[in-house]
């Protein structure tokens, strides 16, 4: 829920933030007026649970950020029984706080966080507190009670950040609002802990709420762990990609393209996020045996000799034999097998192989090559159609076509994005070129 | 997984039907009984991964809670149940003696914990205190990891005491503590009986997440460098094998030289990597030709350099294209390249032939003293003797 601090803050920003610590603080007034007292001890051991918390975030590759913060604060509201709503803004001013941007002296975002997640936290308060007795008196009526708490923090939340978002960017509040409001789900469990932690606190003491954050802490830590060695992972296939295009040079940004077509595909099959994740991996590495293939042959201009041609063509046994043994690729290890160039409805089950070879040949006939230019996008798209059933898998074909459409971009002649000087210019039409023989016989030998 | 994905909802079930059937005929204590066996047979298949591929079930933390929170009588039935049914869908690969072993490294923990709850808890007089309470329940913990590492000691397993080991354990005594003093309560206030145990379930449940996700990707980065080395073996440029012979060799070189975990990680990924630059070069000269190595080592360590993961790696397999004398950097760092450099050569000498060994030592003993660095040698004459 917490904002991103990646640049200065900015200046229309500030009277909103403003407004909304001011909120906060009358907010405070009033309840210190008017409501007891929080137990400042307990307040004091939350306060200082949220702290080393929040400074534990861990930030999802979606950009999302997972945080036990919610818990925290929903148990101190709990132990702050009738005093719950300070409870809440203290708390939530706290969650707000950032060692690293006041570091940084990014004083503006801190405001901004610890006035949102306060106020937040205050509307789960407005739940929680009129509720306390039964959460103190019955553990099924303390778990019923985490879902409005969940929902309460959540919306004003969701609502507060689109708000700011609006008053920064002009991004529709409604829209926002929407996608923020989809973090609701992963508040609940947060939720049902925190009132259990609120619950047992008041109970047994202090030793819970420390028993409480390990496990959570821990599994932080081997999760952030897991996501460093995930990044380090994809970093490694990266540089093996840039290695290859650094060998054969006139195929630069093919690797990516592939994997993005083939991800347009994947994503029209609605496949789950893990399946798009293996196949991006399986389609950037669908060539990568051709590191084994020496670079004179790799760049060579003109035709290749038989034998040249039977040592580059080696190129996709390799591959398949170094995705195969790799657990997370072995069952699409074929996507890097020329025989996934022609189509055979009967034999395999899985269909990432036939995704591969589409995206691979949508991006060989829309780039140019050393013995062909770029061919026109229509044409591209004629050629996958009349080879779908017989080359291709049609269901492949036609959803490339229909996401690249449904996208508005173009490809092809005129509008590739990676060209290269060639030391001769290669011809406007030539083997490969469509209706001009085979996809699959490119660089046939001489 | 597809056994997991089975069997986890058949045991969430059949707690559900034994919770409701105790609650239509009136009897709590089968509904806690069948609540607490499915949470410990739950807790058989849920393990937490540890790094060489063995792991801690997640079952010793409801454990505590039947050790804490029951009569004798109701935890040998419990746990007698647990064992057997654990037994039988616990998912081993390694065969039914082995089963039999780890059931009776299951008993034996089951009852060092409990008999340690008793004497601790009648230590303190039987008082229900906080501090009473807890402290029989560290002290069941405790017995509980110590017969734990002794059984795995027993069946030739490594220690559990490593870095995510210790994690693992923090994380199911935290968790085990919490369940069975939410559970039990003390003196008559916070007992919360099952609710603690399907609640306090969620942190431990995130764990095992954690630790599933961190050892799949483990073994796909271990096996994506595995991968990368067999690029320069397919493409002719080193013998077949020689990326994984050398990788073994360093593991077991690393930890004779006293290279800590995270170091160990480092030399292994610089091992299978150290001759990649090759399949990079449009002239490469042999990884074997002394001249050869210094080039292909720095091209290698530029390719690794950019990746924030691999520096270390990278670093290490610039030294390996040096002597002993030349290297600069830390002390941990020219050791790590050293014990590269010596399993590499020593795997150009050997081939992977256990009887050319000897002669390859003698061979790297024979170099001049600046070449390799004597603490290596001698470890890897340990090693071949």
């Amino acid at each position: 829920m917490s904002q991103t601090p990646t640049v200065e803050f900015p200046r229309s920003l500030r009277t909103f933030t403003a407004v909304l610590v001011a909120t906060g603080v009358v907010c405070g007034a009033l309840f210190v007026g008017f409501t007891p007292a929080p137990t400042w001890s307990a307040l004091g051991v939350f306060g200082a649970l949220m702290v080393f918390s929040e400074q534990r975030q861990v930030r999802l590759p979606n950009g999302a950020i997972i945080t036990p913060g919610l818990m925290v604060g929903v148990a101190a509201i709990v132990v702050s029984g009738p005093g719950g709503f300070l409870g809440a803004l203290l708390v939530g001013a706290t969650a707000g706080i950032s060692l690293r941007d006041l570091r940084k002296g990014r004083r503006g975002f801190v405001a901004l966080n610890a006035a949102t997640i306060a106020l937040s936290y205050l509307a789960a308060a407005a739940v929680a507190v009129p509720l306390r007795e039964p959460i103190r008196e019955s553990a099924a009526a303390g778990a019923l009670v985490a879902v409005p708490i969940a929902l309460a923090c959540a919306t004003v939340g969701a609502a507060l950040v689109a708000l700011s978002y609006w008053v920064e960017e002009r991004r529709s509040i409604r829209t926002g609002f929407a996608q923020l409001l989809t973090t609701f789900p992963q508040c609940i469990p947060f939720a049902l802990l925190g009132v259990f932690l609120g619950r047992l606190y008041l109970d047994l003491g202090w030793p819970v709420a420390i028993l409480f954050v390990v496990p959570i802490l821990l599994a932080r830590d081997l999760f952030a762990s897991y996501l460093d060695l995930k990044a380090a992972n994809e970093a490694t296939v990266e540089m093996l990609v840039r290695a290859l295009e650094a060998k054969d040079r006139y195929t630069a940004g093919h690797a990516g393209r592939v994997a993005r077509y083939a991800q347009f595909i994947g994503e029209e099959f609605g496949f789950l996020p893990w399946r798009q994740e293996r196949l991006r991996v399986a389609a950037l590495m669908h060539d990568i045996g051709k590191l084994v293939v020496p670079n004179h042959l790799l760049n060579k201009p003109g035709k290749l000799t038989a034998d040249e041609f039977a040592r580059v063509r080696m190129h996709e046994a390799v591959s398949v034999e170094m995705l195969r043994s790799i657990d997370f690729l072995a069952p699409v290890a074929p996507s890097a097998s020329g025989d996934h160039s022609s189509y055979d409805q009967e034999q395999d089950r899985v269909i990432e192989p036939y995704i591969v070879a589409v995206a691979d040949a949508y991006d060989a006939m829309t780039s140019t090559r050393s013995y062909r230019r770029a061919l026109t996008q229509q044409v591209a798209f004629a050629e996958l159609r009349d080879k779908a059933g017989t080359q291709f898998d049609p269901r492949c074909v036609e959803a490339l076509i229909r996401a690249i459409e449904r996208r508005g971009e173009v490809h092809g002649a005129g509008h590739e994005t990676d060209v290269e000087e060639f030391e001769v210019a290669p011809p406007v039409v030539g083997l490969g070129s469509a209706g001009l023989g085979d996809l699959a016989g490119e660089r046939k030998p001489a | 997984m597809t056994r997991l994905r089975i069997r986890i909802p058949a045991v969430l079930g059949a707690g559900a039907v034994g919770a409701i059937a105790g609650s239509a005929l009136d009897e709590p204590r089968v509904s806690r009984a069948a609540v607490l066996l499915a949470a410990i047979v739950l807790g058989e298949l849920l393990v937490l991964r540890l790094e060489d591929g063995t792991g801690i079930p997640t079952a010793y933390a409801p454990t505590l809670v039947v050790v804490a929170g029951m009569t004798s009588r109701e935890a040998l039935v419990i746990g007698g149940a647990a064992l057997v049914i654990g037994a039988v869908v616990r998912v081993d690969h390694r065969g039914m003696r082995a089963r039999l072993a780890t059931l009776t490294q299951r008993a034996l923990v089951g009852v060092a914990a409990f008999g340690a709850f008793r004497a601790t808890f009648a230590g303190f007089g039987r008082t229900e205190s906080i501090a009473a309470v807890l402290g029989a329940l560290a002290a069941a913990a405790a017995a509980m990891l110590v017969v734990d590492e002794i059984g795995r000691r027993a069946q030739g397993l490594g220690s559990a005491l490593t870095p995510r080991g210790t994690r693992a354990w923090s994380a199911l005594v935290a968790t085990g503590l919490l369940m069975a003093l939410g559970y039990r309560g003390v003196d008559g206030r916070g007992g919360a009986a099952l609710w603690s145990v399907a609640l306090f379930s969620i942190p431990l449940f995130a764990a095992w997440y954690s630790f599933e996700r961190l050892a799949a990707v483990t073994r796909t980065h271990r096996q994506t460098l595995a991968a990368l080395s067999m690029a320069t073996e397919m493409a002719g440029f080193v013998p077949d094998g020689h990326g994984r012979r050398v990788a073994d060799l360093c593991e077991r070189l690393a930890h004779e030289v006293g290279i800590d975990a995270p170091g160990v990680e480092h030399v292994v990924a610089a091992a299978h990597l150290h001759h990649l630059g090759v399949v990079t070069m449009d002239d490469p000269p042999s990884p074997r030709d002394p001249d050869g190595v210094p080039l292909i080592a720095d091209v290698t360590a530029a390719m690794l350099a950019d990746i924030p993961a691999l520096t270390e790696a990278s670093r290490i397999v610039a030294g390996q294209g040096r002597y002993a004398r030349d290297l600069r950097g830390s002390g941990d760092e020219r050791l790590a390249s050293q014990v590269l450099k010596v399993a590499s050569d020593f795997d150009d000498l050997a081939e992977g032939d256990p009887s050319r060994a000897r002669l390859a030592l003698e061979a790297l003993y024979a170099s001049p003293g600046y070449v390799y660095d004597r603490r290596v040698l001698e470890a890897l004459e340990v090693i071949v003797a």
